[in-house]
């Protein structure tokens, strides 16, 4: 390891140490940077760390949307009561994540940026149809929908002076409810083999009057499973309905053989996992 | 090289590291404090375990210059005053130390856990395994672990 590390106090100084150093990197927690530079996959000459940067931190609510400050450590979001209440399907992701010691330092900025495809606070938010807030390098900001912000396998679209400021997630209505489930290996400290986040609207005589489905970890990016949306709209909630949907969700995704499972492993988990997040987020719709 | 000052084991220390070296470099090498174990290097198995501002964290990844003007504790900063401190004291009667590699980082971890529910009545096994999911131990099968731990609560 050969690497500046600098410390910036605010998104200006932050941005302008990136232009002065081509070949360096912006750090938050660096669970997922550190680890490549250790493995020799990347040798940044320099690292510039976000952990300072209070413009990037913590959670706002208003009547309608809360706003996720990028740099707020997973822990803070688990321990948030706004998570929990609003946002269970990231609640579920965040308590199966890594260890404690990752999540007292790793971001949620940090897992979408990082994109893989095995990202797990990412389906959750693509239900919650989250928007990017992208700090640009003239200080402006743009905002883009979740799912137009990943481009491939640990790919996004951000400029590499652009720092993401956080998301922007619209609060549950009425009779929803919302969970994410993912299969692995180990109980725990283990990437998704596959994994499934479901928000479901429940309208009168158990109808699906709106209906958000996030896959984890089989295709190139995470991704919503639009047919398996389509199917479900304006339909009778039930188990059955539910069965059927898994089909679709198993032939619409695109996972292949890797080291974490077969591929047609993961299209069976991922309709098992439709059916079992269904009933988990039909119920908490029924509770709220 | 950069001066850092922090807060270590409850003495002010000042070192001079590269910005480029993780923690537990710096407390192996410069502070020898050779407590702190280094089993992976990458995450995964909780060996590096120490605090830092009351949290527990993996100082294999944790760059040294980050702790400027922080706290941190290691297992050196367990003991009270020469003899076991309450945890480890737990884990020496639940038999939950054999090689004693996990040790440090699962009595770290510990800590951190205990710090935030002692005022609890009790916690659930459930809870206890959540907690301690990033310390790894090849030895103890992690029964009598998990038995140190509640052992807190029965106090
Ligand atoms: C042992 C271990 C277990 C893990 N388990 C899981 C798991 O179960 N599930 C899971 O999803 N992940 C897991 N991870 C991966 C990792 O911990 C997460 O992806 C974490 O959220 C990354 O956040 P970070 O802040 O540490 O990212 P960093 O390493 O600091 O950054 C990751 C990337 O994002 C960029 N970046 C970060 N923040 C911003 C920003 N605000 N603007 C622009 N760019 C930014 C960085 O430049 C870098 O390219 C694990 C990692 C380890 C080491
Ligand atoms: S040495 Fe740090 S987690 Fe293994
Ligand atoms: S006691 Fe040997 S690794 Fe845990």
């Amino acid at each position: 390891m050969n690497f500046r590390y600098f410390k910036p106090g605010s998104v200006g100084e932050a941005i302008y140490l990136k232009k002065e150093y081509k070949n360096s990197k912006y750090v938050a927690g660096g669970t997922d940077i550190f680890v490549l530079i250790k493995k020799k996959a990347i040798k940044p000459d320099a690292l510039i760390s976000l952990r300072n940067l209070n413009e990037i931190k913590g959670i706002e609510e208003n009547e309608k949307f809360v706003f996720i400050g990028a740099g707020t450590t997973l822990r803070e979001l688990e321990q948030s009561e706004v998570v929990r209440k609003y946002f269970p399907a990231l609640y579920d992701a965040l308590i199966n994540m890594a260890s404690v010691q990752i999540r007292n330092v790793g971001t949620i900025g940090g897992n979408i940026v990082n994109a893989s495809p095995g990202a797990d606070t990412a389906s959750p938010l693509l239900i919650y149809d989250a928007k990017v807030v992208i700090i640009m390098d003239d200080f402006k900001e743009r905002e883009l929908p979740l799912d137009e912000f990943f481009k491939g396998p640990k790919q996004v679209f951000l400029a590499e002076e652009e720092i993401v400021k956080g998301f922007l997630l619209k609060k549950p209505v009425k009779n929803s409810g919302s969970a994410y489930y993912k299969f692995m290996k180990r109980n725990a400290m283990d990437l998704a083999n596959a994994g499934v986040a479901m928000n479901i609207k429940i309208g009168d005589d158990d109808i699906i009057e709106d209906i958000k489905v996030g896959l984890t970890t089989v295709a190139p990016t995470p991704i919503r499973a639009t047919g398996t949306e389509e199917f479900l709209i304006h339909k009778k909630f039930s188990e059955e309905i539910l069965e059927q949907a898994g089909n679709i969700a198993k032939k619409e995704c695109s996972p292949i053989d890797d080291i974490r499972g077969k591929e047609w492993h993961k299209r069976e988990i991922i309709k098992a996992y439709i059916k079992r997040v269904g009933m988990i987020a039909y119920k908490r719709a029924k509770l709220i | 090289m950069k001066t850092i000052r922090f807060i270590l084991n409850g003495d002010v220390v000042e070192v001079a590291v590269r910005e480029d070296t993780m923690l537990i470099d710096v407390l192996r090498e410069n502070l020898g404090l050779t407590g702190v174990k280094e089993g992976c290097g990458i995450g995964e198995c909780g060996a590096c375990t120490v605090l830092v501002d009351g949290k527990n964290i993996n100082s294999c990844l944790y760059p040294a210059v980050e702790v400027d003007g922080k706290t941190v504790i290691t297992i050196e900063g367990m003991q009270n005053d020469g003899d076991f401190g309450l945890i480890q004291k737990a884990f020496w009667e639940n038999g939950a130390v054999q090689c004693g590699f996990c040790t440090p980082g699962m009595i770290m971890s510990t800590e951190a856990f205990y710090r935030e529910n002692k005022d609890r009545e009790d916690v659930t096994e459930e809870e206890i395994k959540r907690a301690l999911a990033g310390n790894l131990c090849r030895c103890t099968g992690y029964i009598q672990i998990i038995d140190a731990v509640k052992s807190l609560w029965k106090k």
